[in-house]
């Protein structure tokens, strides 16, 4: 009998992908309405889930051998409830004002619906990279605009190409866990993973870290979620802002055995999210680079969160966290956004609540002196935050309201996108968040360097040795060669020409039919060889 | 002899007749030659298909009778797993280059010798799959080279072609040698033609001339593979080869070193003597990923980009195939059949850019994706595809090439090197992409729509990859029938 639990999965991973084809095919359908409606759907299912309560579903259906499980849990129900309260929030906050929110951008939030539920749920690593990629996929779509939109294109190449890489790292440490183990069922893959050869666990930390650190956007690793925020601001913005960084929470809680598993893992992940977090603060202080509010303050957060799983005592009470991060992260898009100071200002306090709650809950079981680190730093990441925004906060992404009042110089007025692409063009100016596009482009000159000293000599090599061999051949043989040939050409024209006097010497002659027995003969004796 | 067995030659006969209606039909229209040809490869594909039923129950068709008695050398063909993985593949691609030729304006001049020399190059590949005779497998091996050779000459693109087809003849004649000193090697010592009863007694030579075949055919069928730095040949055939030929080169005959390696070398001799070779393969497999990117990525021939993408891709089967591991060996032929789907598409989606743009520079070309979404939605997804990205085929073939990496358990660097450097293949992908669809609409004369011969067709091919992509399992199912059936022993 079909589980129940089961029959609601593939109800919320099929009803959006109809509702995207829907959408694809049907020019007349409201996106808004059908949004809604999924949005509407979804909460209704994934509560209906949390209610039937946590089980594991196996599935008859398989994927290149491997048996597609679900792992219904609690901790992934709440968070995608969250990521969806904050989606239904940036609805009400745009209402009607969002242009960008096109019928292409609506496909793509259906289809991460389905994805990113499948990337929370499954209990098979395998099926769950394909989800989390595809979600990459889709956030760095959002960005695509028009045809004619160089900006977004570039934006396009840089969040498409940084998720890839991290998303890649997530794939090296989940082969590698299988080799391993022998299962890509994720429970017992960790748990088994655990009592592995340290230098192995190693390698695969370190493919989780680089996936994690991509996906929560702590920068340097972030710069592809200020491309995003820069080329499509707004309810688009929701899979880069709110629902990848959700399935990072996610991945991170289910790979925390890892981390716990070796104290040298324990201590790298605090100094890397200590690092990250005095990096962050450096360079956003001293202006090296332009690092955009929402990067920066989500990145600190997440330098935080780094700091608590890696000595967390108390793994349930992480949702809580996650999902205070979440909602934090859905006022940093509204603050952006915000014209008005004061509710800028409002907007800054919710780290320390969030900070807050988690330290009180946890005090009596962090050593005292995390919980005084963490409380110091996290005043100060409050303060900083409200010097930036009475600072002006110059590196915000521009409200496409805003800029779509300003004079579209050198732009012909009749094109759709000029917000965008001033956007984007205001933001030119920084270089190190073009970092993976000049990467791109350094890999270019250094692709063009080997075509024109490897390949072209390749191929100059060949055909210099091909000249060398004509040389050597015309000096050596190729004289003899022509010689004979000129002299056996010489002798067959002798030839030919003595037969054909021969010929006509016997054509002249009449025909001797005394003879015509001996052709006669040669056939029957032919025919008789033949025969016996 | 059973029905079955009657059936098999039918897969080596259909394009013989096909050709010999050809030969003879000479005031035939291209449309006509066409047709003949493509019902000829659609009977030569239906035969394979018929002979699954029989394949399942007994894994394997055998057909043989003698030819020089006197030397032990017959006609003797045998469908595998194996061979049928490559064999369809192969008569697919062939398929589709020549419905794709109806829209394409090369071939309209002896338009039968055209396409006669396409059915006697499929005709070479099938006979190459199917040959359980290394006399007859060596014929058809060089057969494919001639006809390839002959459409690069006759109905080449500009003066270059000559040159190309010479260098292209010259360089994979050299690697036909190597093969071909092996094969002698083998018949010498034990005094027949037969590859059946070769696989039962070659283990039994002196270990260092195994060695020596085993090397000596790997570099053979490396160059087939267009494996670095063995590939000189490649770009420019690709390159100058009319539309179609290009498609059975890429797609298709690079394939056929694969399969040789498999057919060859991995069955004839135990798995500890090919051992020493697969670090080496590994590492050349590595090395042709990336050099194949990287040259990919400074091409601004489109038609070239896409052959140095072969490079790259051709690069990730060898790994696998190094890897000497059932998962290894099972993406490599995996990727074999997603790269022929992805690479002919490819291959289709550039034929149609030059048809529309009279390009091939891409800076000359631009801003094509608002005028062609059809095309650009083929493209997107073949980017996507030989990217691997899930759920498209060439995922699931990467996944197990780089899982059987980590199994071969000779360098968890070495494969994690190969994997993050699959990335280049996204960044030479979307440059190639970017540039074409979008910005600026170039060149300023275009043509309306994209002619739907040509279209069609690339549509079809997108629509199987995507399908092949989301139901791996039967497929899947081959690969693992098809190494039981050669290599013992894997771990």
């Amino acid at each position: 009998m079909l589980d129940l639990s089961y029959l609601i999965i593939l109800v919320l991973f099929c009803v959006p992908l109809l509702a995207a084809l829907l959408l694809g095919l049907i020019r007349r359908c409201s996106a808004k309405w059908i949004l809604g409606f999924e949005t509407g759907l979804m909460f209704l299912g994934l509560v209906g889930l949390g209610v039937l309560g946590e089980r594991e579903i196996a599935t008859s259906l398989f994927f290149l051998g491997e048996e597609i499980t679900f792992s219904v849990t609690n901790m992934p129900i709440l968070l995608f409830l969250s990521a969806l309260t904050t989606l239904v929030v940036m609805f009400w906050h745009y209402g009607k004002k969002d242009p960008l929110l096109t019928r292409f951008h609506s496909i793509l939030l259906s289809l991460s619906f389905s994805f990113g539920l499948i990337a929370l749920l499954s209990g098979q690593f395998m099926i769950r990279y394909i989800a989390i990629d595809v979600v990459g996929l889709l956030a760095a779509m959002m960005v695509l605009t028009s045809f004619a939109d160089i900006f977004a294109l570039k934006g396009f190449i840089i969040i498409f190409q940084v998720l890839r890489l991290g998303d890649l790292g997530l794939l090296a440490a989940i082969l590698l866990m299988n080799h391993y183990t022998g299962t890509l069922e994720i429970s017992e893959m960790i748990s088994a993973t655990t009592i592995l050869p340290l230098n192995i666990r190693t390698w695969i930390y370190f493919g989780f870290m680089l996936a994690l650190l991509i996906k929560l956007a702590i920068w340097p690793f972030g710069i592809w979620l200020q491309k995003a925020g820069e080329c499509a601001p707004g309810i688009p913005f929701w899979i880069s802002g709110i629902l990848t960084p959700a399935l990072g929470y996610y991945l991170l809680y289910r790979i925390l055995p890892i981390i716990h598993s070796e104290l040298i893992f324990v201590n790298l992940t605090l100094y890397i999210g200590l690092g990250l977090y005095l990096l962050v603060l450096l360079v956003k202080s001293l202006r090296l680079v332009r690092v955009d509010q929402f990067t920066n303050m989500s990145g600190l957060l997440n330098c935080f969160l780094l700091a608590a799983l890696a000595i967390n005592q108390n793994p349930d009470f992480l949702v809580f966290y996650f999902i205070g991060l979440i909602f934090y992260r859905m006022t940093l898009v509204l603050q952006t956004l915000s014209r008005r100071l004061n509710t800028k200002v409002l907007f800054a306090l919710v780290p320390l609540a969030v900070n807050g709650i988690f330290i009180g809950v946890n005090f009596a079981d962090y050593p005292f002196q995390f919980s005084a680190g963490w409380v110091m730093l996290t005043l100060l990441t409050v303060m900083w935050d409200i010097w930036a925004i009475r600072q002006g906060m110059p590196d915000d992404w521009q409200p496409f309201d805003l800029l779509r009042e300003e004079p579209s110089v050198g732009v012909p007025p009749d094109e759709e996108l000029v917000p965008v692409q001033q956007s984007s063009q205001l933001k030119e100016s920084g270089w190190i968040q073009d970092g993976v596009y000049r990467l791109t482009g350094f890999m270019g000159h250094i692709a063009e360097w080997v075509y024109d000293h490897v390949e072209m000599r390749l191929d100059a090599s060949w055909d210099l040795l091909g000249q060398k061999l004509v040389h050597f051949s015309e000096l050596t043989w190729h004289s003899v060669e022509i010689r004979t040939i000129e002299k056996t050409g010489q002798l067959m024209d002798d030839a030919l020409k003595s037969l054909q006097a021969h010929e006509r010497n016997v054509l002249k002659r009449s025909l001797r039919w005394d003879l015509a027995w001996i052709p006669m003969m040669m056939v029957i004796i032919l025919i008789m060889l033949f025969v016996f | 002899m059973t029905p079955y067995e009657i059936l098999l030659p039918g897969i080596t006969l259909l394009p013989l007749v096909g050709v010999t209606i050809l030969l003879i039909w000479r005031d035939a229209s291209k449309r006509k030659a066409a047709i003949v040809g493509i019902i000829s490869e659609g009977c030569a594909l239906i035969i394979p298909i018929a002979l699954l039923t029989a394949l399942r129950k007994d894994g394997a068709v055998y057909f043989s009778m003698p030819w020089i008695p006197n030397m032990g050398i017959s006609l003797s063909l045998e469908l595998s797993w194996l061979s049928l993985i490559f064999l369809l593949t192969e008569v697919l691609v062939t398929l589709v280059a020549m419905i794709y030729s109806l829209g394409e304006k090369k071939g309209e001049k002896h338009s039968n010798y055209y396409y006669a020399l396409l059915l006697l190059f499929s005709l070479g590949m099938s006979g190459t799959t199917l040959s359980d005779d290394i006399f007859l497998f060596f014929i058809f091996w060089e057969l494919m080279l001639v006809a390839s050779v002959l459409l690069i000459i006759v109905w080449g693109d500009g003066e270059k072609r000559f040159g190309v087809g010479l260098k292209y003849f010259i360089i994979t004649h050299v690697g036909s040698l190597m093969v071909l000193v092996c094969l002698v090697t083998l018949f010498v010592n034990f005094g027949t033609a037969s590859l059946s009863v070769l696989i039962m007694n070659a283990s039994t030579l002196p270990i260092n001339l195994q060695l020596f075949m085993i090397s000596f055919f790997l570099i053979g069928f490396c160059v087939k593979m267009a494996i670095f730095p063995v590939h000189i040949w490649l770009p420019d055939a690709h390159t100058v080869a009319p539309m179609p030929v290009t498609i059975i080169l890429a797609a298709a005959m690079l394939s056929m070193g694969a399969f040789g390696v498999l057919r060859y070398p991995f069955a004839l001799f135990p798995l500890e003597n090919i051992q020493p070779f697969a670090i080496w393969m590994m590492i050349a497999g590595l090395v042709s990923e990336v050099y194949g990117a990287l040259m990919a990525l400074a091409e601004k021939d489109i038609k070239r980009i896409i052959a140095y993408s072969s490079v790259s891709q051709m690069g990730y089967i060898l790994f696998g195939l190094g890897t000497l591991t059932q998962r290894g060996m099972e993406g490599a032929i995996l990727h074999v059949v997603y790269h022929a789907i992805v690479k002919a598409m490819l291959f289709m989606v550039v034929g149609i850019i030059i048809a529309v743009t009279r390009e091939r520079h891409i800076y000359k070309i631009g801003g094509l994706g608002k005028k062609f979404p059809i095309l650009c939605g083929c493209a997107a997804i073949g980017i996507l595809g030989i990217s691997g990205m899930p759920p498209l085929g060439i995922f699931n073939s990467e996944w197990l090439i780089f899982a059987g990496g980590f199994d071969s358990g000779v360098s968890i660097t070495l494969t994690v090197i190969t994997l993050l450097g699959s990335v280049l293949t996204l960044v030479y992908g979307l440059r190639f992409f970017g540039k074409i669809f979008f910005g600026p609409m170039k060149p300023d004369r275009l043509a309306e729509k994209s002619p739907r011969a040509l279209l069609f067709p690339t549509i079809a091919v997108t629509i199987f990859l995507i399908f092949e992509g989301l139901a791996p399992a039967t497929l899947l199912n081959w690969a693992m029938r098809s190494l039981s059936g050669i290599i013992g022993g894997i771990r």
